[in-house]
């Protein structure tokens, strides 16, 4: 399973979403979502980000171009990802 | 309960991923009888207490973790304790509303040796969200027994009380089915199991042993690399590289095991009744819907922005106005350098920019409203997949939405991009993105030129822009930087309605950043543009930097502007308010607010030239530098300058001369 939500990510036309990948894999969005946050832990996933790939607190530029809204969350395949699909 | 440990009362231990209510549970079974401390060696608290299940029993709550892998201290302690402390019960809590979230701890927990009862928490919210969930369903499918509860309305805890005493009398059986893995896995396993030997370490199941060993489980390897024999560990070890990626098959098969068991147990509503997320994403999201919705909203916050904003403008115009004639008329005496420089360089450069903040106030709050209720992340998600088939990495997609707020920051952004070639066609992309400053000054101008035709103006200004984005990526792609483009999943937040005050803050800090940059590097550079105007004659017409601008004169004059639009348009290599501050200098003799003197400056085809130009020219001097500093190399950001200057006039040019071919030249 796991692994079949791996290829449905690497075969995405560009950036792809939860319901997204449900829709594909017919299976429950919430149980996608399970799945990515596993695949996260595992380290077949990482987090992009933050942006400027810095603590903000400590960060000097004073333009405040991060949102202090809802930052958005990217999620990547990792070389264990791609070694996984045999793409490493 | 023959392989329990002796002790004076029996043992249920609470185990559950965070945010489940496992310590309301706690707090409700053990009322005031607590004792509260740390986990024997480690920081984190340990909370018991004694409970009474028919009998009295003591209750230990474990640390909130999703899974028994050992890769943080939670998982450890919970793991560490449930093998080595055996309890009577696990109380494994997990939530209606995130099951399939929430029971992996229960696939994992289900392979140890103790009893096990589940406490299904969250009904009311699993309710409220149109779940409904059935706890025989799921009691029949795992074989142990299945408590609902909604923990925060103390309901469902006389079952709960109930069914744990019947557990410790052995009334009910609470033994559960393990997740199973599938032939090849459980070949595998059984495989594993016998390399294991006899002498295994006590309390530690088997099997258990060989799924963690399978998973890579550092703390597990190491035990077993030191308990086996150099020639048993060998074996065990090649089994194990010939599977390195068999954590991925495990946790697969178990989440099989957690979809059957929610497809099962939980109804979810309707098809027909799809929730608003849902309803709103088949659009948002859409490739074709999606994008004409972006550009929908977009055109609608550009139309919102100039309307709200034209007031508020002229009336600060009104104001600047009768503030610089009451300069004038104080310093009606004073040499004709100290009232041109306080009238004109100062309350003209600085106070017209500063009639930008209402256009940057709407704008911010705009974009703070789009981001909040949820929709912005489906823009940038819609826009991505466009930028995708230019070939851009996915994680170049932070930076360069960021540089919508400011190019800067952007640039440093970058860095998250592993491959040098990956970074640098994001660097030199950035600045073609308008930052906040640049957007302000396009609304204005655009406002000022085109009236209620401006936010059509600022949506073709950004098709063009992203047009311009698209080509330079394919040219960098093909040529200089060829990469490859991996996908990447964004997580869309759900729609909710807005915060105001987030939206306030969001809008306040911006707000805050321009009036110190209007205080500061604006007001400087205005102070000079005034002097470089004025000076030697007092006449702008005869001044330094008319003599400079007149130089370029045949540069504006291929785009039907004169030379003092140039010399505006140079000074925004500042900042790019600063073309505003010093258009307002170089026009202070004229007696009208510039929004008024616009339409005598520039046609509709210098204008619609101009707004093009601005849009696409050299970014601020801030942006030139992190360009410098983060690819090391003059060359590539003397290329960067180069290039966006010669596309930005190129593009200026062109688009006047076709302008004129329509007769706007007039």
């Amino acid at each position: 399973m796991l692994q079949k939500l791996l290829e449905a990510v690497y075969g995405a036309e560009g950036s792809t979403h939860a319901a997204d990948l449900a829709r594909r894999l017919h299976v429950d969005e919430a149980l996608v979502r399970a799945m990515l946050a596993q695949l996260e832990h595992l380290g077949y996933l990482a987090e992009a980000g933050p942006a400027c790939g810095a603590d903000c607190a400590a960060c000097s530029e004073k333009c405040s171009a991060c949102s202090p809204a809802s930052p958005m969350k990217l999620l990547l395949l990792t070389p264990a990802g791609l070694r996984a699909l045999g793409k490493g | 309960m023959a392989d329990t440990l002796v002790r004076e009362l029996p043992l249920v231990a609470l185990a559950g991923s965070p945010n489940v209510g496992k310590s309301s549970i706690f707090n409700t079974l053990t009322g005031l009888s607590q004792h509260v401390g740390n986990w024997p060696g480690k920081t984190i608290e340990q909370k018991s207490g004694t409970a009474q299940f028919g009998r009295s029993a003591e209750v230990v709550d474990l640390p909130g973790t999703y899974s028994l892998s050992a890769n943080s201290l939670e998982e450890t302690i919970t793991r560490d304790y449930i093998i080595r402390e055996r309890p009577d019960v696990v109380l494994v809590v997990v939530s209606a509303a995130a099951l399939e979230r929430t029971l992996y701890l229960l696939s994992e927990v289900a392979e140890l040796p103790s009893p096990v009862v589940v406490a299904v928490n969250m009904l009311d919210v699993a309710r409220a969200e149109g779940l409904r969930f059935e706890p025989a369903v799921l009691e029949a499918a795992l074989g142990v027994p299945v408590a609902a509860l909604s923990a925060t309305q103390a309901d469902g805890y006389q079952a709960l009380r109930t069914t744990l005493a019947d557990v410790l009398a052995g009334r009910r059986q609470a033994r559960p089915r393990p997740p199973e893995l599938g032939p090849e896995l459980e070949a595998l396993l059984a495989e594993l199991g016998s390399l294991l030997g006899v002498d295994l370490p006590q309390g530690y199941p088997r099997r258990w042993l060989a799924l963690k060993l399978l998973e890579g489980d550092r703390e597990v390897t190491a035990m077993l690399r030191a308990l086996l024999a150099p020639d048993h560990w060998q074996a065990v070890d090649a089994l194990l590289g010939r599977h390195e990626d068999a954590v991925l098959a495990i946790a697969g098969a178990r989440y099989e095991w957690i979809g059957r068991l929610t497809r099962a147990a939980l109804r979810r509503p309707p098809t027909g009744a799809i929730t608003l997320t849902e309803r709103l994403d088949r659009a948002a999201t859409h490739p074709l819907w999606g994008l004409l919705t972006l550009v929908g909203v977009l055109g609608l916050v550009y139309w919102l922005v100039y309307l709200l904003s034209k007031p508020l403008v002229s009336l600060l115009n009104l104001g600047l106005a009768a503030l610089t004639g009451a300069v004038h008329a104080a310093l009606a005496g004073a040499p004709w350098w100290l009232s041109g420089l306080l009238a004109n360089g100062l309350v003209g450069g600085v106070g017209t920019v500063l009639t930008l903040l209402p256009v940057l106030a709407f704008f911010f709050a705009a974009i703070a409203f789009l981001e909040d209720v949820g929709y912005l992340a489906r823009g940038a998600f819609v826009a991505d997949r466009f930028m995708h088939r230019l070939g851009l990495h996915g994680k170049s997609f932070l930076p360069l939405f960021l540089g919508m707020g400011c190019n800067v920051p952007a640039v440093l952004g970058a860095r998250i991009l592993d491959s040098r070639r990956d970074r640098l066609l994001t660097i030199l992309l950035i600045p073609l993105v308008p930052c906040a400053g640049r957007m302000a000054v396009l609304i204005y101008f655009s406002g000022a030129l085109y009236g209620s035709y401006a936010p059509l103006v600022i949506l073709g200004l950004l098709v063009l822009d992203v047009g311009v984005i698209a080509l330079t990526g394919l040219l960098l792609r093909k040529t200089l930087l060829p990469s490859a483009s991996p996908a990447f999943i964004m997580e869309l937040p759900l729609y909710h309605l807005p915060n105001l005050r987030t939206i306030a803050l969001y809008t306040w800090q911006h707000m805050l950043d321009f009036i110190k940059r209007a205080g500061t590097v604006i007001l400087a550079v205005s102070l000079l543009i005034w002097a470089l105007a004025a000076f030697p004659s007092g006449q702008t017409s005869t001044s330094w930097l008319a003599a400079a601008g007149r130089w370029m004169a045949p540069l504006g004059a291929a785009m039907g502007f004169d030379w003092r639009m140039l010399v505006a348009l140079l000074a925004s290599v500042v900042a790019k308010e600063q073309t505003i501050a010093s258009l307002a200098i170089l026009t202070a003799g004229s007696g009208a607010a510039l929004p008024a003197l616009l339409p005598a400056l520039l046609t509709p085809a210098a204008g619609i030239a101009f707004l093009v130009v601005q849009m696409l020219f050299i970014p601020c001097i801030g942006t030139v530098s992190a360009i410098r500093s983060e690819t090391g190399s003059w060359r590539l950001t003397l290329l960067s300058v180069l290039y966006l200057a010669v596309t930005s006039f190129g593009l200026g040019i062109l688009i006047y001369q076709l302008a004129c071919l329509l007769g706007w030249g007039v």
